[in-house]
């Protein structure tokens, strides 16, 4: 399985396409940072959004590369002919993501961590505390999207609609139809209110009062297994081509 | 004494109603190259990717005796054209060799010049379709294994590239014992390569054949005379008490033709 983790981070290493995306990326956000720099309420804003909105942009990224020329070469079918699991290429799967999700999101705080000392902005330690705190969030929120567009690639071993979905996740129209939907039954269906039980909202109260809202952590991490769980279950009856 | 390396036991392979392997048992010997013959949607490839664990199947399927997935590090496999478009051969490799786990950094060189692609500085991407299948054959060969699962090798292979893969088979089996199985629907191709043969129709081994057995149905002496008269030559074998059965103008193969024509190694 450590191979096969490792031979995959080794070809995204050599995708050109890839490593340019990431740098402009990389640019755009110190760019904007360096021109929001003035003051340090105006800062940590633009570092809330931007810390935010990961998993739309930098976690697009990696999901494509994690799953988009995969699925094309079927090196998953390969790794289960030369005797991995299909549980083993699966977890193998979401460890590439993750590995590239907390270096890629990281990198991204660095960046925003960085340019207040540049140009002689005095950020407090609360202010960064709170953009690593979104920073974190939008790693939690990655992961969930990640396993949810899993769940479509071993169902269809193609990208294509796993991205579509991915994208409608990380870009926060499906969560925002959610909250839009479940606010409305729940005030004007009298539904009970089941918004505190949305995965995002969970981690959000979580991180908000860590110790109080362990409980929340806990209902985060079913949200985690059960997507996993069903993708598993998915894979393990799939028909592989080649 | 033969060493039994894979086994099939009424192996039974459906997708939905449509039975494609009803009941398939074969057993393949250490160092034989076994061919499976048979027209396209026989059932050949799903009977690969069964043993490959990539098909869910009743009956039961051993590799060197055993049931485990972990046995299947001992096969190479060319079935599918599974490379980046954006790296070139040797870059291909290093990422096999990585998920395959060979460290031996010779490894790449060695099977890029076994297949003849070394040198080749190419993006996969630019590779035309004997190129793909050269490099394919490659990358089962990495790491010397044990047995190689060739779906189709020679497919888009030119006259050269069709002996090249002949003989290296026959060179494997001689100098590593490597157990080949091998598929092709081209059976005067697979008649020069393999020892064993399993003909495969609608999901059945309709027929199993050595070599040897092939040989010993040709009772009869074929005599080739170059002449101009054969009429002539028929009288001649006649008077010597020699019956002749039949007499026809035998065609120069195409392969054979091909070779004398434009040089090369057949054998």
């Amino acid at each position: 399985m450590k191979n096969y983790y490792n031979a995959d981070l080794m070809r995204i290493r050599k995708k050109h396409g890839h490593l340019i995306w990431l740098a402009l990326i990389y640019v755009i956000i110190a760019a904007i940072a360096f021109m929001k720099c003035t003051n340090e309420a105006g800062y940590v804003e633009f570092a809330d959004l931007v810390a935010g909105s990961l998993p739309a942009y930098l976690g697009l990224i990696v999901f494509f590369a994690v799953f988009s020329d995969d699925t094309k070469t079927r090196t998953m079918q390969v790794a289960i002919g030369r005797g991995l699991t299909r549980n083993q290429v699966l977890f193998s799967k979401v460890l590439e993501g993750l590995t590239l999700t907390v270096v890629y999101f990281a990198l991204s705080g660095l960046v925003l961590s960085v340019i207040p000392l540049i140009v002689h902005v005095s950020i407090s330690g609360a202010s960064y505390l709170k953009m690593w705190g979104a920073i974190l969030e939008s790693i939690l929120s990655m992961m969930f999207y990640f396993n949810i567009g899993l769940i479509l690639i071993v169902a269809t071993l193609k990208s294509n609609l796993a991205e579509i979905v991915y994208i409608l996740f990380a870009f926060a129209i499906i969560p925002g139809a959610l909250n839009v939907g479940f606010a409305f039954a729940s005030e004007k269906l009298g539904w009970p209110n089941l918004l505190p039980y949305l995965y995002g909202n969970l981690i959000s109260s979580f991180l908000q009062n860590p110790l109080a809202n362990l409980g929340c952590l806990l209902g985060g991490a079913v949200y985690l297994a059960t997507t996993l769980f069903i993708a598993a279950e998915t894979f393990q009856k799939k028909e592989l081509e080649f | 004494m033969s060493e039994e390396v894979i086994r099939l036991e009424h192996v039974v392979k459906h997708y939905g109603s449509h039975k494609v392997l009803k009941d398939v048992n074969l057993t393949i010997d250490r160092g034989e190259i076994y061919g499976i013959v048979g027209k396209n949607g026989a059932g050949k490839t799903t009977m690969f990717k069964t043993i490959l664990g990539l098909s869910e199947h009743q009956g039961e399927i051993t590799i060197n005796g055993k049931t485990d997935a972990k046995e299947r590090e001992n096969i190479g496999f060319f079935i599918g054209k599974n490379f980046f478009d954006y790296m070139s051969a040797e870059e291909n490799l290093a990422y096999y060799c990585k998920l395959k786990n060979i460290k031996d950094t010779k490894e790449i060189k060695r099977v890029l010049t076994l297949v003849g692609l070394d040198g080749v500085k190419s993006k996969y991407k630019d590779f035309s379709l004997g190129m793909t299948q050269r490099l394919g054959i490659a990358n089962a060969l990495l790491g010397h294994p044990e047995i190689l699962i060739l779906d189709e090798p020679v497919n888009g292979l030119d006259p050269q590239g069709i002996a090249d893969v002949r003989n290296l088979m026959k060179k494997l089996k001689q100098e590593e014992g490597m157990t080949i199985m091998i598929s092709s629907h081209i059976l005067g191709e697979l008649e020069h390569t393999a020892d064993h043969f399993a003909i495969v129709n609608e999901g059945v081994i309709a027929a199993e054949i050595t070599e040897e057995d092939l040989q010993k149905k040709n009772q009869n002496v074929n005599l080739t005379v170059n002449t101009n008269d054969a009429a002539k030559a028929q009288q001649v074998l006649q008077d010597n008490g020699i019956k002749v059965e039949a007499v026809s103008d035998e065609a120069t193969s195409l392969e054979d033709y091909y070779f004398n024509l434009v040089g090369g190694e057949k054998e």
